[in-house]
């Protein structure tokens, strides 16, 4: 570096700290944090989470990021989808050695292991496929494309068929193996995501983790399907009201019960309090088969500990043991299926319906809780069942808990590098611990950063005012102001002091905590958008959906004012002006007219819509509550044009998607 | 099964049907140029069950008979009837139309508030507000492959269930007269759109192209050039089986097989009436339901069922000039017949007072030659 | 000229670690040393002598060491809590006999313990909060209040703040690790002798009942926090029987009553736990004179002596050690507001279900010490919503379309200046979370009660 560089970076630091700039700099810290305690600190912000900056680059490195895991038949080999590293990691079980790793799609989510045990397939969340996995080669050998966002996977018994969970296409695919093609789509819940086959093997079960359509501000219902493998239909959609984020499921061995995880939110309620449940409680719902089969929900969280979370479920050989991985609250919880067993049979229904919001149950049937690493996901037993694997995903480690003692005997390190500050960030994001009582921690209401599609009734408005749509944090970065109101400048005032003091009610973050709980969420972004063609082209209809989002004029010929027009409040490229405005969509509970402008990416995955979340769908936005031409002039548009702007609006943000073959 | 030979035969064998009762399950199903005969009929009302007597379309879903009446959605399982109305997720009280997807099993239902989606349980309404479909009221609706169609009062639209993408078929982008759609057909990557004084609309798929098929002569009160192709613009549903294009109209019925129209009339056929409301095809033979009564024509053989007293009804068989007729103590619930559909060898009738089953016999019959 | 620079710079270096090194060793008090009050001879009413009561430190990992007095020059000292790093120590004392009590504050390490300036009357069991302030009881503020309520301060003495507003007292406090204030609620009613134990966010909002038992008595001394998520305490039966030691699971306190001290035949008066399973005991054998300080291992009843009562009577005790700082947490009491809001899901709900004759409930009345304060009718789904004057104690009841009390009273309750504070219902099952559903009376207006209560800052 040449003298007079030195001299200037040095100039200016001196001017920095040894001037009224000291002052300045100083204050806006403390204004963009919200932490009137703040000192001078410009690197977090200005260097270290400037996406895709010089130093952003720098410090990016190649976490792996187990997700899910299987077994190999004899036991002596693990498959893991390492998530961040687009990566299906080959493990020998005896020793802990990564003995391969072989490159898939993006984002891996699951691993089903053919029966012969020689062929692995893996989804890949951010490439819309299935990659097949010839294991003796360690290579790829085919790759089928699937809906958007493939998560669980479940091959039936003779290993023909694979079903697919597509979490963002909200629908089940059917792949025939031997053709290497989809066979059908069914209709899922929204946001599906585990897939399990029934022990009789007649049967797949599907978890979901968005609620079902219910009308605005009532309970919601979220549901697991059940597809007959003959029939090749869903045959049941067994509901769980009042739960969602239905992430695990598996079966005794003998099929007479499905556990799946779940949690109980109270976005309905006003969140003045999160002692006793008041924001979310964590459970399981135990699910009879059969059309009539009964489906009864069980706390796993006491009167004064929650434990966020649950995101997976495997049941011991016996069927005696269930254990639960809680990535938010970091344990197992080893859950006795006899006691839940008994305390089904000897209750009746109206009590078991009492029984979802009973925190002092769990002392009846939760063994004990054995804690692991950070952010606890994926499960898989050994074939003799006596070892249980748990990925522990922010750690990049997989704990192997012996299932006699009930606690961690080993853990097998898979290589990731060192936590950085995003690392750092991604840990805080998805621990429990900054909650009161591990209430809940940043993921329980935004799912891999994204959202959980409900509304809230949040306190500091007052009761039953301002209900606000909980919108994704992914692609955030360069949209402030922040909330819908637009009052915060920054994220670190977003998750500062008042969210301490307003949500979490425990510790506020330190300074540190928030640059780097601040740093990932900044550096999440959405997937791949599947409404964009890989050449970026847009289809006709794209193209007259744009044309009526830049058009200045209306359908007879009248002029659209500028403010009245799309493009204005939302002009590329990140489809918001960064302003508050009024366009009619204040609602009964506001007191405001004005809201923050979103931005517009990814949009076909965010429903409910709008600052409070009155619309269902995109259409609502102006079929229900535009018709004031307030919110864009749509009063002209005829219905054809409408689908038409839709249609360009879910090309919005994001990459294009990758092609895969075989897509229907 | 025996042909019919001509008409110049005195006596002949219409139609020899397993009777589904005491068949196994693998029995046949009618075969191709056979007019299956029903002269037993169970009706089913609000006695047993229905939420009203007006039943508006039926579709069979395996063992599953769905019923559309102006009060609900009722459907008849293991030989019971439930209904479903708003209060489940109903769009409308008032079910126009029903399809199920072959594949998945949903069921369609078209109404006058919507287009609902049954699945398992699972109800979702797709109305013009929440959705890209053109208007509430659907006539028609039919599911095939990746696509729910549905013939609503301002054209058909298109739903692509696994983009989400909704598509409108009006008088803008096709040949449509009037973007007024009273049914829809798809099947098999084709699909046929009857428009209400815009005749019939084909689309094919795979080549997203369209075709009209109109009536030539342009009369709306009389075919003035018998066979020169549809016999009348205003259609009101449309069926496509065995490459035969049956359409419906108020003014009578069509008939086209790829090379040559034909054209048929309560005056010059057994048909009915003119009045046609629905009509659907299964193998070579159309069903035809009319003001009249219920027809069942496969080019050549006609079935008449009709309704004519309190006790009971009659069913005519005409083949050219040979024809039977016999009463039975049973017969459909109404002659104001709105739909059909088939289960196994079982038919059911939707009509405006009960919906009515009817059960194959196993006999030959013989026309006697006039 | 560099040379010497370096050198200097060196020796600058080198006088200051050794300086910190030095300070650090100073610093130093023992991990394991246990604290404890002992109380002289003749008792702590004896006026005359030199000491009635004192705080006392030893270290049983240093048998050679002589215990140390913490509160030399003190007449009296009880009630010793020491800081989360284990390096100060809070207590309540008195220099002369004549002095008032009052709370003191000092180093482990030695040096004067320092007044905490605090104007209140009598106060008792000190506790550091997370936040560096303490919580302690004391008798009320208001003058005519004669029963101990407890209050937060700086260690200053400034920020005097009642945090509970029970017509009963309320003492002997702990802080727990998730930041809240357990503590002892005494009710001196012919119909309940039974003491329980409440807990409350530090800012008074909150307030709940942690712990009851239809055969408990008087709990003596504080609770406490073991290591493995359960709260020990000793309870003195009501019918005169021996102590007990008693433990509940933080997981479900109000079902998980477990005597852990039962092989023990001689007397308790506090216990603090050491391990995940054991403990220190303030215990007289049977037979014995005095309170020795005993380290007791229920799963073995093993029960090994450390400190012999013949300087006196041990009365409680505190390991020294550090431990997780409690939480804190932001508070939402508003000062300039004078009202806070209480809603209820469903007024009628009994163990999670609308009991038959609950349905009868159509008016919520809100009842004062000197009173009814108001009521206001039931929403069509049990809710209630009503604006309420802050810090002041208040009981509900349900009444029919006759006036007829259906449900009640409650539990006196109250609410601070700016507390929006949810119940799920009146009788509701303690263990229940709420129902996910919208309250109709939330979307209303609060009803204020009494009518002319100031405005709420909400």
């Amino acid at each position: 570096m040449r003298p007079r560089w030195v001299a200037a970076i040095l100039a200016v630091t001196a001017v920095v700290i040894l001037t009224p700039g000291f002052y300045f700099s100083r204050r806006h810290v403390r204004f963009m944090s919200g932490d009137d305690s703040a000192g001078l600190s410009c690197m977090p912000c200005h260097l270290y989470l400037q996406q895709g900056g010089l130093l952003a680059r720098l410090r990016e490195r190649d976490y792996l990021s187990p997700l899910h895991l299987a077994v190999s038949p004899d036991g002596s080999r693990l498959y893991v989808t390492a998530e961040e590293a687009d990566a299906l990691l080959v493990v020998d079980a005896s020793d802990g050695t990564v003995l391969r790793r072989i490159a898939v799609g993006r984002q891996p989510h699951s691993v089903a292991l053919h029966p012969d045990g020689r062929t692995a397939y893996v989804s890949n969340r951010w490439s819309n496929s299935v990659s097949v996995v010839d294991l003796p080669s360690g290579s790829v050998v085919d790759t089928l494309a699937v809906g958007g966002g493939p998560a669980g996977l479940a091959l039936t018994r003779d290993g023909s068929l694979l079903y697919v969970a597509n979490g963002t296409s909200d629908d089940i695919s059917m792949l025939d193996l031997a053709r290497g093609e989809e066979r059908r789509r069914l209709s899922a819940g929204r946001s599906p995501q585990s897939v399990r086959l029934a022990p009789d093997g007649e049967t797949v079960y599907v978890t979901s983790r968005y609620s079902n359509a219910v009308p605005y501000r009532t309970t919601p219902v979220t549901e697991v399907t059940v597809v007959s493998v003959d029939a090749g239909r869903v045959t049941r959609r067994a509901t769980l009201r009042s739960a969602h984020d239905l992430e695990g499921i598996d079966f005794t061995p003998s099929g007479d019960l499905a556990v799946v995880t779940l949690v109980r939110p109270k976005n309905l309620l006003p969140a003045t309090q999160v002692g006793r449940g008041w924001m979310l409680t964590f459970g399981i719902g135990v699910i009879e088969p059969g059309p009539d089969g009964r489906v009864i929900q069980l706390l796993l969280d006491e009167v004064n500990a929650f434990f966020a979370d649950p995101f997976d479920v495997v049941i011991g050989a016996q069927g005696r043991r269930a254990f639960v991985t809680h990535s938010g609250a970091d344990v197992v919880s080893v859950i006795d299926l006899e006691a839940v067993r008994e305390l089904i049979e000897a209750t009746p229904a109206e009590s078991l319906a009492v029984y979802a919001d009973h925190l002092g149950l769990s002392a009846r049937y939760v063994v004990t809780r054995i804690p692991t690493g950070a952010n606890p996901k994926g499960l898989a037993l050994s074939p003799d069942g006596r070892r249980l694997y748990v990925a522990e995903r922010l750690e990049d480690r997989l704990a192997v808990i012996d299932t006699e003692k009930l606690q961690v005997v080993e853990t097998i390190a898979l290589g990731g590098p060192r936590p950085n500050r995003i690392r750092r960030g991604a840990r805080l994001f998805h621990s429990s611990d900054h909650t009161f009582q591990g209430q809940f921690s940043c993921r329980s209401c935004h799912p891999e950063g994204h959202h959980d599609a409900l509304t809230y009734d949040l306190e500091p408005d007052g009761l039953g005012l301002h209900i606000v749509n909980n919108l994704s944090l992914r692609s955030l970065a360069y949209t402030a102001p922040y909330k819908w109101t637009g009052k915060n400048a920054s994220l670190y005032r977003q998750c500062g002091f008042r969210f301490a003091k307003w949500l979490t009610r425990t510790e506020p973050y330190s300074l540190d905590e928030l640059y780097s709980l601040v740093a990932y969420i900044l550096s999440l972004s959405h997937e791949p958008n599947r409404y964009r063609a890989a050449s970026g082209e847009l289809t006709p209809v794209q193209q007259r959906g744009k044309a009526l989002f830049q058009r200045e004029w209306t359908n007879d010929g009248r002029p659209i004012p500028p403010e009245n027009r799309c493009i204005t409040c939302h002009p590329p490229p990140r489809f918001t002006n960064f302003q508050l405005a009024e366009v009619g969509s204040a609602g009964p509970s506001d007191a405001q007219g004005e809201f923050d402008t979103p931005h517009l990416d990814n949009l076909y995955g965010q429903a409910p819509y709008l600052h409070d979340g009155r619309a269902a769908t995109l259409e609502e936005i102006w079929t229900k509550f535009g018709g004031d031409d307030r919110h864009g002039v749509v009063n002209d548009l005829t219905k054809a044009q409408l689908n038409d702007l839709i249609e360009y609006l879910k090309t919005l943000g994001g990459e294009p998607a990758s092609e895969e073959r075989g897509g229907r | 099964m025996r042909r019919l030979r001509g008409p110049m035969a005195a006596a002949l064998l219409v139609t020899t049907l397993p009777f589904i009762g005491t068949r196994d399950a693998t029995a046949q199903e009618p075969q191709q140029g056979s007019v299956p005969v029903y002269h037993r009929w169970q009706t089913f009302t609000t006695a047993d069950g229905l939420p009203s007597d007006k039943a508006m379309a039926v579709r069979v879903d395996g063992d599953r008979v769905w019923v559309g009446t102006d009060r609900g959605l009722a459907v008849y399982e293991r030989g019971r009837w439930r209904s479903y109305g708003t209060e489940d997720g109903l769009a409308h009280d008032v079910v126009l139309s029903i399809d199920v997807h072959p594949e998945t099993g949903d069921v369609w239902i078209g109404t006058l508030g919507g287009l609902n989606r049954w699945s398992a349980g699972r109800w979702e309404t797709f109305d013009q507000l929440n959705s890209g479909l053109a208007n509430d009221v659907v006539y028609g609706v039919a599911a095939d492959g990746d696509y729910v169609w549905a013939a609503t009062a301002a054209g058909a639209s298109r739903f692509n269930v696994l983009t989400g993408e909704w598509t409108i078929f009006d008088e803008k982008n096709t040949a449509m007269h009037e973007p007024w759609t009273y049914g829809v057909h798809a099947a098999g990557g084709m699909v046929y759109i009857a428009a209400w004084g815009g005749g019939v609309l084909e689309y094919e798929v795979a080549a997203d192209r369209w075709r009209d098929y109109r009536d030539p002569d342009g009369e709306m009160e009389i075919d003035l050039f018998p066979h020169d192709g549809l016999v009348h613009d205003i259609t009101t549903s449309v069926s496509y089986e065995n490459g035969v294009l049956w359409a419906a109209t108020y003014f009578g019925l069509s008939r086209y097989d790829g090379a040559r129209w034909r054209g048929y009339f309560d005056h010059d056929s057994p048909l009915s009436s003119n009045f046609i409301n629905f009509v659907r095809a299964r193998g070579s033979v159309a069903w035809i339901c009319t003001d009249q009564g219920l027809n069942a024509f496969d080019g050549t053989t006609w079935v008449t069922y009709q309704r004519d007293s309190l006790a009971g009804g009659a069913m005519e068989i005409h083949n050219g000039a040979a024809s039977v007729r016999r009463r039975g103590a049973t017969a459909i619930a109404h002659n104001y017949v709105l739909g059909v559909d088939f289960q196994g060898e079982t038919v059911w009738v939707a009509t405006a007072q009960g919906v009515s089953r009817g059960v194959a016999h196993w006999e030959s019959i013989s026309l006697v030659g006039r | 000229m560099r040379r010497r620079t370096a050198v200097a710079f060196g020796s600058v270096l080198l006088v200051g670690l050794a300086s910190l090194a030095l300070l650090s060793s100073q610093g130093d008090v023992p991990d394991g040393a246990i604290v404890f009050t002992q109380v002289a001879p003749g008792g702590a009413d004896s006026a005359h002598a030199a000491w009635t009561s004192r705080i006392v430190m030893v270290d049983p990992g240093r048998p050679d060491q002589a215990p140390r007095v913490l509160t030399e020059g003190f007449h009296a000292a009880r009630h010793p809590a020491v800081s989360h790093d284990g390096q100060r120590l809070l207590f309540v004392g008195k220099r002369e006999p004549a002095d008032p009590w009052q709370v003191w504050e000092g180093s482990l390490t030695g040096g004067r313990p320092q007044p905490v300036a605090a104007d209140v009357r009598d106060p008792h069991y000190p506790a550091y909060l997370g936040d560096g302030r303490i919580v302690f009881s004391a008798r009320g503020d208001d003058g005519a209040d004669t029963m101990a309520a407890l209050f937060t301060a700086e260690l200053d003495g400034t920020r005097l703040t009642r945090i509970t507003y029970h017509p009963g007292t309320e003492t002997a406090p702990i802080v727990l690790r998730d930041g809240r204030v357990l503590y002892v609620s005494r009710v001196g009613s012919p119909d309940r002798t039974a003491d329980r134990l409440m807990v409350v966010r530090y800012d008074g909002t909150a307030s709940q009942l942690f712990y009851e038992h239809p055969a408990a008595g008087r709990i003596l001394d504080r609770p406490r926090e073991t290591g493995d998520a359960r709260v020990a305490f000793v309870e003195a039966a009501p019918s005169g029987a021996a102590n007990e030691l008693v433990t509940v699971s933080q997981g479900r306190p109000l079902h998980s009553r477990v005597v852990v001290g039962d092989a023990l035949d001689g007397s308790i008066a506090s216990a603090y736990p050491v391990t995940d399973s054991g403990f220190l005991l303030a215990y007289r054998p049977v037979g014995g004179e005095r309170f020795g300080l005993y380290e007791f291992r229920p799963e073995t009843g093993e029960l090994a002596a450390l400190v012999d009562g013949a300087d006196g009577d041990v009365e409680e005790s505190v390991l020294v050690t550090s431990r997780p700082r409690p939480k804190v947490f932001v508070s939402v009491v508003d000062r300039v507001s004078a009202t806070g809001t209480l809603f209820c899901l469903d007024a009628r709900l009994t163990d999670g279900r609308v009991a038959q004759g609950s349905r009868r409930s159509t008016t919520l009345q809100v009842w004062g010490v000197s009173g009814l304060l108001g009521e206001t009718a039931l929403e069509a789904d049990g809710s209630f919503h009503v604006e309420l004057a802050a810090n002041t104690p208040v009981r509900l009841a349900t009444v029919d379309t006759q006036g007829r009390v259906v449900r009640g009273p409650s539990d006196w309750i109250w609410v601070r200046p700016n507390e929006k504070r949810g119940c799920i219902g009146c009788h509701e099952d303690r263990e229940m979370a709420p129902s996910n559903r919208v309250p109709l009376a939330t979307e209303k207006p609060a009803v204020r009660i009494p009518p002319g209560a100031e405005e709420g800052g909400s």
